[in-house]
């Protein structure tokens, strides 16, 4: 707990012990934007996948909103958020076990609602996963999963990274949850491929994405339910939600422009799912860095995590047609330029500044290498 | 861990569908519905009337 407080403490810039309503106003907006990007989400893998698979890839995500929150209230944000140790939070809080009106340690808005907006971050992570295995697991099988996973994977991970476990401890910022969320679910999507195996007609014939207008609105509302997850990662209305919830804004758009970009100096025609998967990677390569640096830098982040994304995309349609829409996979992008976005922050020590170009580069070239095996396992386990 | 988690849920049951079920499409198998229905708007197929029979009517891919 005490690593909690710290990193809360230099977020809201002094904690107070009383409930702040403003900041309780704008928790409660983020967490329901929060929840909307699953469904969001659902609709982006839905317009992925092929058509007779859209409802079941759907559904998915539906799932999530049920098992991941039903877990996360009985055990699971014990084990995140509980004391515990350094790597495994107790049972304290398991069935809300004191959670309530009081503010969180550290923070100015109700235990129930530090709560509420934790769980949304369970769910999202938990959809996130299922992307790595639409088209072929069967339903009931990947209920079982969601429920286990959220629990044994995901709850874990977060009291690494946010519940005072050893990753806190030793001073990773993350701001948003970049090594939980993004890592956690990029890593075990790819174990999750490895086990369920590829489609039987992985190779055979194309896997294009059946509907981009799907792709782009699930972007789209993804986009928005981000500036709730970045911009409520502040627990508060304060500087650094604010900074957060502008660098939401700028990051994606640098990439897409870049992203535009590259195409057009390739002489290529700007794709529908091409600027969808843009906004994502841009979306993902601010979450952990959202409430740390600066707006112009922010806008640095967008534009170089545009570049290994982009370079995985040329590869693989280089790689011959029936595999091209390997490289549009969802959890590969976000995935490597999360691994991308944590380096950078965990490199960038203070807030705002200090971020020379060295550290970008390192980022990226991070970011690359993750991108560059990501998207063949995913697509064919 | 979600390796060895998959590895655990695989030995009591199946976690992907056969490949029957794969070509037919998870929407029929899994939920009994279809997204984009043809001709007659969205159908519920009871696992009675068989699946076999839908075969005819999806869409071939």
């Amino acid at each position: 707990m005490t690593g909690f407080v710290t990193l809360a403490d230099s977020l809201t810039l002094g904690a107070a012990s009383t409930v702040n309503t403003g900041d309780t106003a704008w928790m409660l907006a983020a967490t329901a934007m929060v929840l909307l990007m699953t469904p969001a989400l659902g609709l982006f893998y839905a317009g992925l996948v092929r058509s007779k698979n859209t409802l079941n890839t759907f559904m998915m995500c539906v799932a999530a909103l049920a098992v991941a929150t039903v877990m996360w209230a009985l055990v699971g944000y014990s084990i995140a958020f509980d004391e515990g140790n350094g790597l495994i939070g107790g049972l304290g809080h398991a069935f809300l076990n004191d959670v309530t009106f009081e503010p969180r340690d550290g923070t100015t808005i109700p235990h129930l609602l530090f709560f509420a907006f934790q769980a949304t971050f369970c769910i999202i992570t938990v959809a996130l996963v299922s992307g790595a295995v639409v088209e072929r697991m069967r339903f009931g099988p990947f209920l079982i999963f969601a429920a286990l996973w959220s629990v044994l994977v995901y709850a874990v991970m977060a009291h690494w990274a946010f519940g005072g476990g050893w990753l806190q401890e030793k001073g990773t910022l993350d701001f948003a949850g970049g090594i939980p969320v993004e890592m956690g679910s990029g890593f075990s999507a790819l174990a999750a491929a490895l086990v369920v195996g590829a489609r039987k007609d992985y190779g055979r014939q194309a896997l294009l994405p059946h509907n981009a207008v799907y792709v782009l609105v699930g972007a789209g509302l993804l986009w928005f339910g981000w500036f709730g997850f970045n911009g409520g990662s502040g627990f508060s209305a304060g500087n650094s939600g604010v900074l957060a919830f502008t660098n939401t804004l700028l990051t994606p758009a640098c990439t897409l422009a870049v992203w535009f970009l590259l195409d057009l100096v390739r002489g290529r025609q700007v794709t529908a799912i091409g600027a969808a998967t843009a906004i994502i990677v841009g979306c993902v390569a601010i979450t952990p860095a959202g409430g740390f640096i600066s707006p112009g830098w922010a806008m640095v982040l967008g534009a170089l995590a545009a570049l290994p994304s982009y370079a995985v995309i040329v590869f693989g349609r280089e790689r011959g047609s029936t595999r091209r829409s390997t490289s549009w996979r969802p959890t590969a992008s976000r995935a490597s330029s999360a691994s991308s976005s944590s380096a950078f922050s965990r490199s960038c020590r203070g807030t705002a500044s200090p971020m020379g170009s060295s550290t970008a580069t390192q980022a990226s070239s991070d970011g690359r290498r993750s991108r560059r095996s990501r998207p063949r396992h995913t697509r064919s386990g | 861990m979600t390796f060895v988690l998959l590895r655990v849920i695989g030995a009591f049951t199946q976690l992907r569908g056969s490949e029957h079920e794969e070509a037919v499409g998870m929407d029929i198998i899994h939920h009994g519905e279809e997204a984009y229905a043809s001709g007659e708007g969205a159908i519920l197929i009871t696992p009675e009337a068989g699946i076999e029979e839908e075969l005819a009517v999806a869409e071939p891919r």
